[in-house]
């Protein structure tokens, strides 16, 4: 079948927000590779003439996948158009959501999304790897996951009030102090995560990633340059700090997130919704050409281990010095992204019990005053699929005049769409395929933990992947669905 | 109440969808109406979920104590059905594009719903109703037929399934959800 396409489209719950499509030369083995993601359209037109203050309750709308990050950074953007700075208190309860938050979505990625790939085995029967697979082969596992999740959900309840949708970060700080009671019960539930934390890294030390070894030093692997946030000392910092883009050589420059402009650019190409986001300040242009890649880097996970000099957390900082040893500055090898959401998730869990033990955290004095004015500001956090920013405008009265979003999903649409074709290529020869190999390419997507992860995923036991095979005229010639 | 709290209910109502997209904030804001203006038994909760059921239903699935009936409220297009009606899907009957399609913006898809059902037991009800229209762009509010179903959406999963001390599924109307 000379010349043919293979399209792999996520059936799911979002279902036309994204699709492989695989290129085949006459030869069968892989020439190109494309992945689409379906964007969310409309949202900077919505937000225009609103009031400013309105943005980190209206964003946590946009996703149900990570709404903290979208609140915390629309808070922070907030904070830079009233041109004011938080309280120390205000800051840490922001900090300490944040990091409740990401031990929640790591824990759900790696053992529910990413993980049953590994802990089920990337060749197993599809009717076990899930999250439903995972549970039966480890049942104590199972419930301490859950366990742990809703310790995170209990946690933000008291902190902030609600977990789903929050409202309590706004302008200028937090809404509401942290009372020595609600310290008190939650300082118990945060040791309780932390335990969990450690376990997990062991366990999966133990068990997972010594097995699979030979997938993570093969499947997607791509050399990019990478990107995230870190503090003054260049420790790990995914509520604040500055913004450091390493190239793919390990050296890197620092500038703060409000001159992101100075140093990204969005490359926009017919075939994608999404924008391409690349380091312009490199002068190099834009290149997804795998043997010549020009612009490119990476956030999430590995990217924020990489760029970090260290983690600001002792039993974090010492997985982290493990995982340099192994693997250099900057490890390029894709999946590792799993292992370093592990050690995010240890640096999390013992930042929320520090944040906890901080004599700041119960203060009252939570915020500033604000007052409305012509400005643009620009907040950012790291959300747990990579640098989030916000970047607001608005006249004499505080109502939006101009409104952008830079996505964690969205820095990583031209890494993704080369670790899918580095699969391909590897995994395609001859125009043979089959099922378990598609999963292998899906499992380089999963691996920058998208927003379309859980989309991959079904629990029903079948893949949820429509393929179509087109021949080079584009006319179908083959449909494979489970 | 903390999320985890919900999972000791008997029963949860469940609003789903994205409020920013027109009438695919059906869901949410029937929550909202039954907070508002119905007192919610004790053995019971309404959850304006939003966006946010993919780790919910995940840690449902999961957990060792689990609400006997979950009711998910959606707006779904339905063949045949007008704007604003409402009636009851059984997850049997959506076909399988819908099925994965379930909600427009990031609902939970049946497929979730049918594990907790199928593995754990869990009586599944889906309140639908007739879209007018789904916006391709950001579109706060419902339209006037979703707004006219409101209280009715309303009034009918409170009497079937709030206010009973003990719930039982209720034969669902025969419609097959097409795409």
């Amino acid at each position: 079948m000379p010349g043919k396409t293979i399209t792999i489209a996520p059936v799911s719950r979002i279902e036309g927000h994204a699709k492989i499509t695989i290129q085949l030369d006459d030869s069968g083995n892989v020439k190109d590779t494309w992945v689409n993601v379906v964007e969310l359209r409309g949202f900077e037109k919505f937000c225009l003439g609103r009031p400013v203050e309105e943005m980190p309750r209206i964003v946590t709308s946009i996703c149900g996948v990570c709404p903290w990050s979208h609140h915390l950074a629309a808070a922070k953007a907030c904070d830079a158009v009233f041109g004011v700075t938080p309280t120390p208190a205000g800051a840490k309860l922001r900090d300490l959501c944040n990091s409740i938050a990401f031990t929640e979505e790591h824990i759900l990625h790696f053992f529910f999304l990413g993980g049953p790939d590994f802990v089920m085995g990337p060749d197993s029967d599809p009717s076990v790897r899930n999250v439903i697979g995972i549970a039966k082969a480890n049942p104590e596992i199972g419930k301490k996951v859950v366990r742990n999740r809703q310790l995170g959900a209990r946690m933000l309840n008291i902190v902030s009030g609600k977990s789903i949708h929050p409202v309590t970060a706004v302008p200028g700080g937090f809404s509401k102090p942290l009372t020595e009671d609600e310290r008190k019960k939650v300082l118990p539930m945060a040791e309780e995560v932390l335990e969990f934390a450690k376990f997990s890294i062991k366990w999966a030390k133990e068990n997972i990633f010594p097995k699979y070894l030979d997938v993570v030093k093969t499947l997607a692997v791509i050399k990019t340059g990478f990107m995230g946030t870190v503090d003054a000392n260049g420790a790990l910092n995914c509520y604040d700090g500055k913004i450091r883009l390493m190239k793919p050589d390990g050296t890197y420059t620092d500038f703060a997130y409000d001159k992101y402009t100075d140093y990204i650019e969005e490359k926009i190409l017919d075939w994608s919704y999404l924008k391409f986001p690349y380091a312009k300040s490199w002068g190099e242009g834009f290149s997804m050409d795998l043997n010549n890649p020009k612009g490119i880097y990476r956030t999430n996970t590995l990217a924020r281990i990489n760029v970090a000099e260290k983690m600001a957390t002792p039993l974090a900082q010492k997985e982290f010095e493990e995982f340099r040893k192994n693997f250099g500055r900057p490890a390029q090898l894709t999946m590792l992204y799993h292992w370093a959401r592990l050690i995010e998730l240890l640096y999390h869990a013992e930042h929320v019990v520090e944040l906890l033990n901080d004599k700041d955290i119960t203060s009252k004095d939570v915020r500033v005053k604000v007052t409305p004015r012509a400005a643009r500001g620009i907040g950012c956090t790291e959300a747990p699929r990579g640098t989030l920013i916000h970047d607001y405008t608005t006249d004499a009265d505080g109502l939006l005049t101009n409104c952008n979003l830079i996505v964690g999903t969205t820095h990583n649409n031209a890494p993704i769409n080369m670790s899918v074709k580095q699969s391909a290529q590897l995994l395609i020869k001859d125009g043979k395929y089959d099922q378990g190999i598609m999963n292998k390419v899906e499992m380089a997507i999963r691996a920058y933990d998208p927003c379309l992860s859980c989309a991959t995923h079904n629990l029903d036991g079948t893949l949820p992947v429509k393929v179509t095979i087109m021949d080079a005229k584009g006319k179908v010639i083959e449909t494979l669905v489970n | 109440m903390g999320s985890a709290d919900y999972y000791t209910k008997d029963t949860l109502v469940l609003g789903c969808g994205n409020i920013l997209y027109g009438d695919d904030g059906f869901g949410p804001d029937v929550a909202d109406y039954l907070l508002s203006n119905y007192k919610i038994p004790e053995n019971a909760a309404v959850v304006n979920l939003g966006l946010s059921t993919r780790g919910f239903i995940f840690d449902i699935l999961l957990s060792e104590q689990r609400p006997k009936c979950i009711v998910v409220v959606d707006a779904v297009s339905c063949e045949g059905k007008n704007p604003g009606e409402v009636f009851e899907i059984p997850l049997n009957n959506l076909c399988k594009e819908k099925v994965d399609d379930f909600s427009f913006h990031q609902g939970p898809t049946s497929n979730l719903l049918k594990e907790l059902r199928d593995i754990c037991g869990v009586e599944i009800v889906i309140i639908a109703v007739q879209p007018e229209s789904i916006p391709k762009e950001m579109t706060r509010g419902l339209s006037e037929p979703l707004k006219k179903a409101l209280p009715h959406a309303s009034s009918v999963i409170y009497d079937k399934y709030l206010n009973k001390e003990n719930l039982k599924y209720v034969n669902p109307s025969s419609c097959n959800a097409r795409c």
